[in-house]
């Protein structure tokens, strides 16, 4: 039986994942620390390593150097899951030497069982089973529960995911080839059992939203208060876990576009923590919009779950070709497609044409002023209700307030931190599913 | 006409030091490499972009000084120190925030100090840009 090496802090996250391996014939362990999955990586000797980046004690990436400063495990196969807006503690992993990355955010732990399978290159019961996956199966899973999970192979010590896994010992898998069924029954009934560990998961993640979203609200108010850096400070790293863990729960149930602003909110925290000279009421601001996004997010809700987002496409109106860059760019993080416009001359005529899912606006251009334009914009068709959000450097109050009575739905103020405007586009930007949109 | 910055972008050479003081330096990398991601590539794109964009602006600033265009001085002033902050240029951020003011204080003397200050530290960006990033 192969051993997988799972180090991963979150009691529930590595249980779901222990189990879905498990389910699969790997045998598991579970390292909480990075000192612990360094210790276990010694004695256990797993055949492939998964690893959550965020982990406390010692870093994702040191762990991988560490692993691969040994002769004898330069080779071993170390999957790391990663927030996706995170990307220097990604670059930090490949270079240490991590054999794959995969975002938490659409990742679902169906899709890392087929990498890892594809990496140990297992036996025939593995390839056949590989075989039945037809080419599309990265989709998001579906729902639709039928038939039982198997049993965990960890040591269950977390009651609820001990809930999640029913635990039918007579239908675990056999991994000898002579009592394997036919591929097309084999894939039948992978799939019966992924739907089942999806649904539980799924459901499991909605109980315990109100916490999870608890704790990302706890730290804000002191944090809002504070005019001590070091409090600030604090308050931020607080809820830049409780983000994190937010974003890893809700991309395990498949809450994709929500995971993903979560993960960026998480992202952008983690760049103030770095940089507290960057925090100002423009980040804080975003920081609370985002927060009640995600507390009200229709992408919490069952409608909304593994349903894509529509690709939205987003007008940059800017007289600067550095802002409009910088600002495409940061948009480009999100995989959202912009086109950027020198004007509002440029800008009306093609707002009367095409539907924009959100608009940036600079205020002090030629012409016409942004305030000017977002006014004109919301009586054009069909871009009335479209997302307006100004990005200037006029950050006072009452631009703010001139920004609202035009009709303009928030403001940046430049300098901007690239992950806060991708973090406020997220947040504005609705998914297809969105039963409000 | 102001064109020494993009003459000595386009040579790749190492700009002539005017001044020995120990000062911070003009560009905030780290702010520069978060703008865009860390990518080299893009990193040049973008340095390359500010040194057209910003001799341009420098250019027309000086000419809206020189002719008492105050309102289109100010506008260019505004214009440049927006995108030097959104690059990390910070060196350059503080004259042309205080030219935007003295600007509309119709103080000449003030203006043109600001601006002698503003020219020092645009040099001081560019040949860090050619040393740092567009010659490597």
């Amino acid at each position: 039986m192969k051993k997988i090496l799972i180090i991963e802090d979150d009691a529930l996250i590595a249980r779901a994942y222990g189990s879905k391996y498990g389910s699969a014939g790997y045998e598991t362990q579970v390292a909480e620390d990075g000192e612990a999955g360094l210790a276990l990586v010694q004695t256990f000797k797993p055949d492939l390593v998964h690893l959550d980046l965020g982990i406390p004690r010692v870093n994702g990436a040191e762990i991988i150097r560490r692993i691969r400063a040994q002769p004898l495990l330069g080779a071993l196969p170390i999957v790391v899951l990663t927030n996706t807006y995170q990307n220097r503690m990604v670059k930090a992993a490949i270079d240490a030497g991590a054999t794959r990355c995969v975002s938490k955010a659409t990742c679902t732990p169906r899709m890392m069982l087929e990498v890892i399978d594809k990496l140990l290159s297992r036996g025939p019961a593995a390839q056949a089973s590989a075989a039945a996956v037809p080419p599309t199966s990265l989709e998001p899973e579906s729902k639709a529960p039928t038939a039982p999970e198997n049993p965990p192979a960890v040591e269950a010590t977390d009651d609820l995911a001990e809930e999640i896994i029913p635990v039918p010992h007579d239908e675990t898998p056999s991994l000898a080839p002579q009592t394997l069924p036919a591929p097309a029954e084999t894939f039948t009934r992978e799939t019966e059992r992924h739907e089942v560990f999806h649904a539980r998961i799924h459901s499991e993640f909605l109980k315990r939203r109100p916490e999870l979203l608890a704790a990302l609200y706890e730290p804000l108010e002191p944090l809002l208060r504070a005019e001590d850096e070091e409090v600030r400070i604090r308050g931020l790293s607080q809820m830049c876990r409780a983000a994190d863990r937010l974003a890893s729960h809700s991309g395990l149930a498949g809450f994709e576009a929500a995971s993903e602003m979560a993960g960026a909110l998480a992202a952008l925290l983690r760049e103030l923590v770095e940089g507290p000279s960057e925090i100002s009421a423009s980040t804080l601001r975003t920081i609370v919009d985002t927060c009640d996004s995600l507390r009200e997010s229709p992408r919490f809700t069952e409608e909304s779950a593994n349903q894509p987002a529509a690709p939205p496409v987003v007008l940059v109106v800017d007289d600067d070709p550095i802002a409009r860059r910088a600002i495409c760019l940061a948009l480009a993080r999100i995989n959202v497609a912009a086109i950027s416009v020198d004007g509002p001359v440029a800008a009306l005529g093609l707002l009367a044409e095409n539907k924009f899912g959100l608009i940036f606006l600079d205020v002090q251009m030629p012409d016409m002023n942004g305030f000017d334009l977002c006014r004109q914009l919301r009586t054009i068709h069909p871009n009335e209700s479209t997302p307006v959000v100004f990005v200037t450097t006029l950050s006072e109050y009452e631009s703010r307030e001139r920004a609202a009575q035009v009709g303009g739905n928030d403001l940046i103020a430049k300098p901007f931190l690239p992950i806060e405007l991708a973090v406020k586009a997220l947040s504005l930007l609705r998914p297809a599913a969105d039963p409000s949109a | 006409m102001y064109t020494q910055p993009m003459e000595m972008a386009r040579h790749s050479a190492p700009a002539p030091r005017t001044s020995v003081r120990t000062e911070a330096p003009p560009v905030d990398m780290a702010r520069f490499l978060t703008m865009v991601d860390d990518d080299p590539k893009i990193l040049r794109e973008m340095a390359t972009m500010y040194l057209v964009e910003s001799t341009e602006l420098m250019n027309g600033l000086h000419a809206a000084l020189e002719t008492g265009d105050i309102p289109e001085a100010e506008r260019l002033a505004h214009k440049l120190g927006g995108s030097s902050a959104t690059c990390g240029m910070l060196g350059i951020v503080t004259p042309l925030r205080e030219l935007e003011l003295s600007g509309k204080a119709r103080n000449s003397q003030e203006n043109e100090k600001l601006l002698k200050e503003a020219d020092r530290q645009h040099e001081r960006i560019c040949a860090y840009l050619v040393d740092n990033v567009l010659s490597h």
